[in-house]
C-alpha cells in the first residue's frame, strides 16, 4: 500500500479531507445500488436517519484485533477504512488507485483520493482516530475553501469553525459551462441536457438525473422550468456569472450542489461608440456627406457616411464621392474612393482622387469629340464616328493624374503635419464610373482600383456588374490607386480595371464601397447574380426619395461590416430641370 | 461575413505546472473577457487554443468569441512544439476560408506561441509546415530561459519575452495580446491587416521585444 500512497506528492489537509470524506461517503450511500461494492459495503457504517459517518457503527463491524490498545484501536479504525477504501478502488478498476482521481468520469472526487493516502501515513495514523472523525462528522461539512492550505497536514485535533451548513454537498470536481448566450437574443438550454452533461461527467445513468434546482440572477431574462430543466429567454443584459444548481442522481436520491458558470455576451451593437474626431487634427472631413444632382439627363443621389469602426475610435470618414457633368456633350462623371483605414492620411487621398478625377474628367469630355462614344473595344456610335481617344484610356490618364496628385500632396502636404507623410499614407481605391445617353440607350464604362463596385439595372430585376472583384486571397488584400503596380500598362492589368456596357433599358446604376458591397454581397459569385443585385434595388429604390433618406438607409446594422459606406445611386432623370 | 482567425498555441509542458500555467488560464480568460468588450472583436474574431506538452492538442476548434469558453490548461510531460507548429498549421488549413467565388475570405489568422522550454521533437519539421501557411501577425513569446533562437526562426519579426512567468507577467502579455486582437480587428474592419511587430501596439515594459 505504501508504494501506491507515495505517488502523489502534495497532502491535503484534514480540513479537506473531511468534507470530501463526508462528501463521498454521502453520495457512496445514495448511489448505494448504481456504484457497487464500497457503496454498500459502508452502507452499515452510516446513521440511516442522517446517512452521516457512524464510527460506532464502523467499530463495530471492522475487524480490529482484540490485543491492541485503545488508543492504537482507535487509530486502526481509520486505517481500516482508508485501506478498505484503497482495495475497492484497486479492485474496481483496472488502473492505479490514485490515477483513478483522474479519470474524467470516476465517481470519486480526486480530493479524497488524495486524503486516502495522506491519512495512510505512519504519522497520520497514529494521530488519527475515527473518534476525531465522528466529532468533526458531527459538526457536518466544514466549508474551509477559502483557507490556504494548512501545512501542518497531520496534527490533531484540528481548530475548525464549523460553518453554517449549506443543504446539500458540493461537488467540485465537475466544471460544467452553459452555452454562452448574448443579450438581446433568445437563449436556450433544452430540458435535462444540464443534468445529462453532469450525469455522463460522474458516469451517472443520464434518463434518472435531474435538475431540481438552478439559481439564475433574477433580473437576467432567464427562466429555469424545474419540471424539465430546461432554461429559456432572453437575456437582458451581460453577465459573467457562477450558478448554484441542486443535482439528484435519481428521484429519490439526494441532491448535489453544482456550480454551473454562464456567460451572456454584451451585444455588441450596444457596444459601438460615436465620437467626434479630434477637432485639431489635419484634413478635416464631416462624417456625413449627401447630396442630390439634376442633370438634362440624370438624376444623382449620392451619400457617404463614417463607418462605426471609425466612430467607435473617433476616426474621420475615409470614403469620398464626386458627381460631376460635361454639360456640352453630355457625360456624367461619378467617382467614388474608400480610403484605407490603415493609412493615416487616406481621407485626403480618396477626396483628391475623386475631386481631380472629376474635374479633368469633365473638362475633358466637355470636348466637342466627345459628342460621339469611341472605346478601344468596342466601338460605340450613335452617328458618324470621328475618331476619338478611347474612353478607356481617358479614364486611366484620370486615374493616374489623381495619383500624382496625391504623390505632390504627399511630397508637399498643404496642411501642415505632424511629420513628413508617405504616399501609402494616403492609400485610396477608386471607381470612376461614366456615363452618357445615347437616344434611348445608355453607355457606361467604369475604371476601379481596388474594392467596392458598379454595376447597371436594366430592369428591377437585372442587373450587369460593371466591375471585376479586386480582392486577394485572403480578407483585406486589395489594391490601391496609390500603389504604382494598380497603375500598370500592361494589357492584362487595364483589361481587369476597365469596363464598359451598352444597355437598352437603363433603370439605375449603383457605384459603391466596399462598406456597401461587403454586407450586400457576401461573396464574389453573389456580385454577378442579379438576385442579390434585385434585393438590394428593392431595399434601395424607395430611400432614393432622397439623399437624406439614403443617407439613413445606410446606417443598416450588418455584423462584421462597420466600415465607411458610400453609395452613388444614378436615375434616369424623368424631368430634367430645364435647360 | 469576413472572420479574424486567432490561435494561441501554449506551452502545457511539466515546467509549466504551477503558477505558470495557472497563470496562463487566468490570461486567456481575462483576454476573452476583454475582447468580449470590444464590439469589433465581438462581431469578428474567432478564437482557437492549441497546447503541446508531450504532444500538442487542438483543445479549442476555432470558436467565435460570443460562443467561446476558456479551457482548464494543465501542465505536464516535455515540449512537442514542433508538433504543435505543425498542428497549428493544419488546422488554419482546414479553418481559414479563402477567397472564392462563392465565400469572401477570412483574414489571415494571427498567431501567439508562448512557451518556457526546448523543443523536445523535430522542430523542424514543425517548422517547414507551419511556414507553408499564410499568417497575419505571428507573435512569439519566450518565457523564462526560453531560447529566442529558436522563436525567431518561427516569428523573425515579433519575438517578446518575459523574464519570469508569475501572474503579473502573464496578465500584462496578455492585456498585451488583447489589445493586438482589438487592434488587429478594428483594422481588419477598415480594410486592411497587420504585419510584424511594429504594427501591434507598444508591449507594456513587462515585455521584452526580442527581435
Amino acid at each position: 500500500m505504501s508504494d501506491i500512497l507515495q505517488q502523489s506528492k502534495s497532502s491535503p489537509t484534514l480540513q479537506e479531507f473531511l468534507p470530501a470524506l463526508a462528501e463521498t461517503l454521502s453520495q457512496l450511500h445514495s448511489e448505494n445500488s448504481a456504484h457497487g461494492n464500497l457503496g454498500k459495503d459502508i452502507a452499515p457504517w452510516l446513521d440511516e436517519s442522517t446517512a452521516k459517518f457512524d464510527p460506532t457503527k464502523f467499530r463495530a463491524t471492522a475487524s480490529i484485533s482484540d490485543d491492541l490498545t485503545i488508543e492504537e484501536r482507535k487509530s486502526r479504525d481509520v486505517a481500516d477504512f482508508v485501506e478498505h477504501s484503497i482495495f475497492w478502488i484497486s479492485s474496481n478498476s483496472q488502473d492505479e488507485p490514485f490515477k483513478v482521481c483522474n479519470h474524467p468520469n470516476s465517481i470519486l472526487p480526486p480530493l479524497f483520493l488524495k486524503l486516502l493516502e495522506s491519512c495512510s501515513t505512519p504519522e497520520s495514523l497514529r494521530l488519527q482516530t475515527m473518534e476525531n472523525f465522528s466529532e468533526l462528522l458531527k459538526s457536518e461539512y466544514i466549508q474551509n475553501s477559502e483557507q490556504p492550505a494548512n501545512a501542518e497536514t497531520s496534527s490533531l485535533p484540528v481548530e475548525t469553525t464549523a460553518a453554517p451548513l449549506p443543504p446539500t454537498p458540493r461537488s467540485p470536481n465537475i466544471r460544467i459551462a452553459l452555452r454562452n448566450g448574448t443579450a438581446g437574443k433568445p437563449y436556450s438550454v433544452e430540458g435535462g441536457a444540464i443534468a445529462g452533461r453532469i450525469a455522463e461527467a460522474r458516469g451517472d445513468d443520464p434518463a434518472f438525473a435531474s435538475i431540481s434546482h438552478l439559481q439564475l440572477p433574477c433580473d437576467s431574462g432567464l427562466n429555469f422550468d424545474a419540471a424539465t430543466g430546461a432554461v429559456t429567454g432572453t437575456p437582458t443584459r451581460p453577465l459573467e456569472d457562477v450558478l448554484l444548481l441542486d443535482y439528484a442522481v435519481s428521484p429519490s436520491a439526494r441532491s448535489i450542489r453544482f456550480e454551473v458558470s454562464l456567460l451572456i455576451n454584451p451585444d455588441p451593437a450596444s457596444l459601438w461608440k460615436d465620437l467626434d474626431p479630434s477637432p485639431e487634427a489635419p484634413y478635416q472631413k464631416a462624417s456625413l456627406a449627401h447630396e442630390t444632382f439634376n442633370y438634362p439627363d440624370f438624376k444623382v443621389i449620392a451619400a457617404s457616411r463614417r463607418g462605426r469602426s471609425h466612430a467607435n475610435k473617433g476616426d474621420f470618414r475615409d470614403d469620398d464621392f464626386a458627381v460631376g457633368y460635361a454639360e456640352k456633350t453630355g457625360w456624367l462623371v461619378v467617382a467614388v474612393a474608400d480610403g484605407a483605414g490603415s493609412a493615416k492620411y487616406s481621407r485626403k487621398g480618396s477626396s483628391i482622387a475623386c475631386t481631380s478625377c472629376r474635374d479633368w474628367l469633365v473638362g475633358n469630355l466637355n470636348a466637342p469629340e466627345y459628342q460621339y462614344v469611341g472605346t478601344s473595344k468596342q466601338p460605340v456610335m450613335d452617328s458618324e464616328s470621328q475618331p476619338v481617344r478611347p474612353i478607356r484610356d481617358l479614364l486611366y490618364d484620370a486615374a493616374r493624374l489623381a495619383h500624382d496628385k496625391i504623390e505632390r500632396e504627399s511630397q508637399n502636404p498643404s496642411e501642415s503635419l505632424p511629420e513628413p507623410p508617405t504616399l501609402r499614407n494616403y492609400d485610396t481605391t477608386l471607381i470612376l464610373l461614366l456615363m452618357k445617353k445615347m437616344g434611348d440607350a445608355c453607355f457606361a464604362a467604369t475604371f476601379s482600383i481596388g474594392d467596392g463596385g458598379a454595376g447597371i439595372f436594366t430592369s428591377p430585376q437585372d442587373a450587369i456588374p460593371l466591375t471585376l472583384p479586386d480582392g486577394g486571397e485572403h480578407a483585406g488584400q486589395t489594391t490601391f490607386l496609390t500603389i504604382p503596380s494598380s497603375l500598370s500598362v500592361k494589357p492584362e492589368n487595364l483589361e481587369k480595371r476597365y469596363h464598359n456596357e451598352v444597355v437598352q433599358n437603363f433603370t439605375a446604376a449603383l457605384s459603391m464601397t466596399d462598406g456597401i458591397t461587403d454586407p450586400k454581397f457576401p461573396s464574389d459569385a453573389a456580385f454577378a447574380d442579379s438576385a442579390c443585385w434585385s434585393t438590394l434595388w428593392a431595399e434601395l429604390e424607395p430611400t432614393l426619395e432622397s439623399s437624406e433618406s439614403l443617407l439613413e438607409w445606410m446606417n443598416f446594422f450588418s455584423p462584421g461590416n462597420h466600415d465607411d459606406r458610400t453609395l452613388v445611386a444614378v436615375l434616369p432623370n424623368p424631368s430634367p430641370t430645364a435647360e | 461575413m469576413r472572420r479574424l482567425p486567432v490561435y494561441l498555441v501554449l506551452d502545457a509542458s511539466g515546467s509549466m505546472s504551477g503558477e505558470p500555467i495557472q497563470a496562463v488560464n487566468n490570461g486567456v480568460q481575462m483576454l476573452v473577457s476583454a475582447l468580449r468588450q470590444d464590439p469589433q472583436a465581438l462581431e469578428t474574431a474567432y478564437l482557437s487554443v492549441i497546447t503541446f506538452d508531450s504532444s500538442a492538442h487542438e483543445l479549442v476548434p476555432l470558436t467565435d468569441l460570443p460562443s467561446f469558453q476558456a479551457p482548464n490548461v494543465t501542465a505536464s510531460g516535455v515540449t512537442a512544439m514542433g508538433e504543435a507548429l505543425e498542428l497549428v498549421a493544419n488546422c488554419a488549413r482546414r479553418d481559414v476560408i479563402k477567397a472564392s467565388g462563392t465565400q469572401k475570405a477570412d483574414w489571415r489568422p494571427m498567431v501567439f506561441i508562448m512557451t518556457d522550454g526546448m523543443p523536445t521533437d523535430d522542430f523542424e519539421k514543425g517548422l517547414a509546415r507551419f511556414k507553408q501557411e499564410k499568417w497575419g501577425a505571428i507573435v512569439a513569446c519566450a518565457v523564462n530561459d526560453a531560447d529566442t533562437d529558436i522563436l525567431k526562426k518561427i516569428a523573425p519579426e515579433s519575438v517578446v519575452a518575459l523574464d519570469t512567468a508569475d501572474s503579473a507577467a502573464m496578465s500584462a502579455f496578455f492585456k498585451w495580446v488583447t489589445a493586438s486582437i482589438g487592434l488587429s480587428s478594428k483594422s481588419v474592419q477598415n480594410g486592411k491587416e497587420l504585419e510584424g511587430l511594429d504594427q501591434l501596439p507598444p508591449p507594456p515594459p513587462e515585455i521584452q521585444v526580442v527581435v
